[in-house]
């Protein structure tokens, strides 16, 4: 592939998750917009979503935060265009993976010439797995199906999407039904994260639903 | 008589160079994502592109004519394969393909003294 000249190299693009849903990799302070970096975007003008690590979950929705560093410039005004709509939809400035597989996304100029572009797949989810993060949102790792908290206890999670092991990303709408009244489950001010607070002694079941998966956990409050 | 003339002053001064050919020819400036196809064969008797459904690549014209003016792209089936200009300053021969989805369609190089069809294959995911 015939790399094009560092002449022709006069911007970085920088594109971010917005994690808007209730389900998903939560959107913490330290995993906003990341820095350029020049071999990533597919004309290696750009460098478009350190973030963008891994495959859509099917069913569940992007939001592309699109930024520049252009010399003598700010961004343009940029839209975006899909070229497989049976994978990805734009729906405003929301992708939606309505298909396995895989699509570009084209970042189009205001005379709608082509400033950079992405692959972007979509995969459907085998799993959903319970994730604990600090208060600061550095995740501490994998919750067990059964755990035991003390009454005041808090635990910060995400429920994210994984295919045969693998992570995935997307927004999505995320049910909770909590059998007992020993805990209490509230989603936190930051999108994705949910507090789950021991309230009571005794043992409750959580279910957790979506993209047409759920995993239970059971929680025994202990006084 | 003539004949033998103008065979004498060839070989005396040279023949005349017979005049290059014309010709227009694109290449890829990307490559596929992985798992994904695209092949792009610019041979004397074969001008074929096969690329994946959901692919977009950059390709880069070259030609053999004026080099102040920039060729042309035209797609037969924009329904099949799409095309975009790329929005850089001096990019005047450089375009995006995007391959919205399976099926056969043609792409045409028109420069200022030639033109150049490729046959363009859309695979399936």
């Amino acid at each position: 592939m015939r790399r094009l000249p560092a002449a022709f190299v006069p911007f970085a693009a920088v594109v971010a998750l917005g994690c808007g849903g209730a389900g998903g990799r939560p959107d913490a302070s330290s995993m906003a917009v990341m820095p350029a970096r020049p071999q990533c975007g597919a004309l290696s003008l750009a460098c478009v979503g350190q973030k963008l690590d891994a495959p859509i979950a099917l069913g569940s929705t992007l939001e592309l935060d699109v930024r520049y560093q252009i010399a003598g410039s700010s961004g343009p005004p940029t839209t975006l265009e899909t070229a497989d709509p049976s994978v990805l939809v734009l729906d405003g400035s929301h992708l939606r993976a309505v298909g396995a597989g895989l699509s570009a996304v084209l970042f189009l100029g205001p005379d709608k010439t082509v400033i950079d572009f992405l692959h972007l797949w979509v995969e459907p989810a085998t799993e959903l797995r319970i994730l604990r993060y600090s208060s600061a949102g550095t995740l501490l790792g994998r919750v067990q199906s059964s755990v035991k908290l003390l009454v005041h206890d808090e635990l910060l999670v995400s429920v994210e999407p994984f295919a045969k092991g693998q992570p995935l990303i997307g927004n999505f709408k995320l049910e909770t039904t909590v059998a007992g009244n020993s805990v209490a489950i509230v989603p936190d001010s930051v999108s994705g994260f949910h507090r789950v607070v021991a309230r009571s002694p005794g043992p409750s079941q959580v279910k957790l639903a979506a993209l047409g998966l759920s995993t239970e956990w059971t929680i025994e409050v202990q006084p | 008589m003539r004949q033998l003339l103008l065979l004498l002053a060839c070989a005396a001064l040279g023949c005349p160079a017979a005049p290059a050919p014309k010709r227009a020819v694109l290449y890829p400036i990307t490559s596929a994502p992985p798992a994904r196809r695209l092949e792009v064969v610019s041979k004397d008797d074969q001008h074929a592109i096969t690329v994946s459904s959901g692919v977009a690549f950059g390709v880069s014209v070259s030609d053999s004519c004026d080099p102040l003016s920039p060729p042309a792209l035209e797609i037969a089936d924009p329904n099949v394969l799409r095309e975009h200009r790329l929005g850089r300053h001096g990019a005047k021969r450089e375009f995006v393909l995007v391959a919205v989805r399976a099926g056969k369609t043609r792409v045409t190089i028109r420069a200022e003294c030639t033109t150049q069809t490729y046959e363009v294959t859309v695979v399936p995911q």
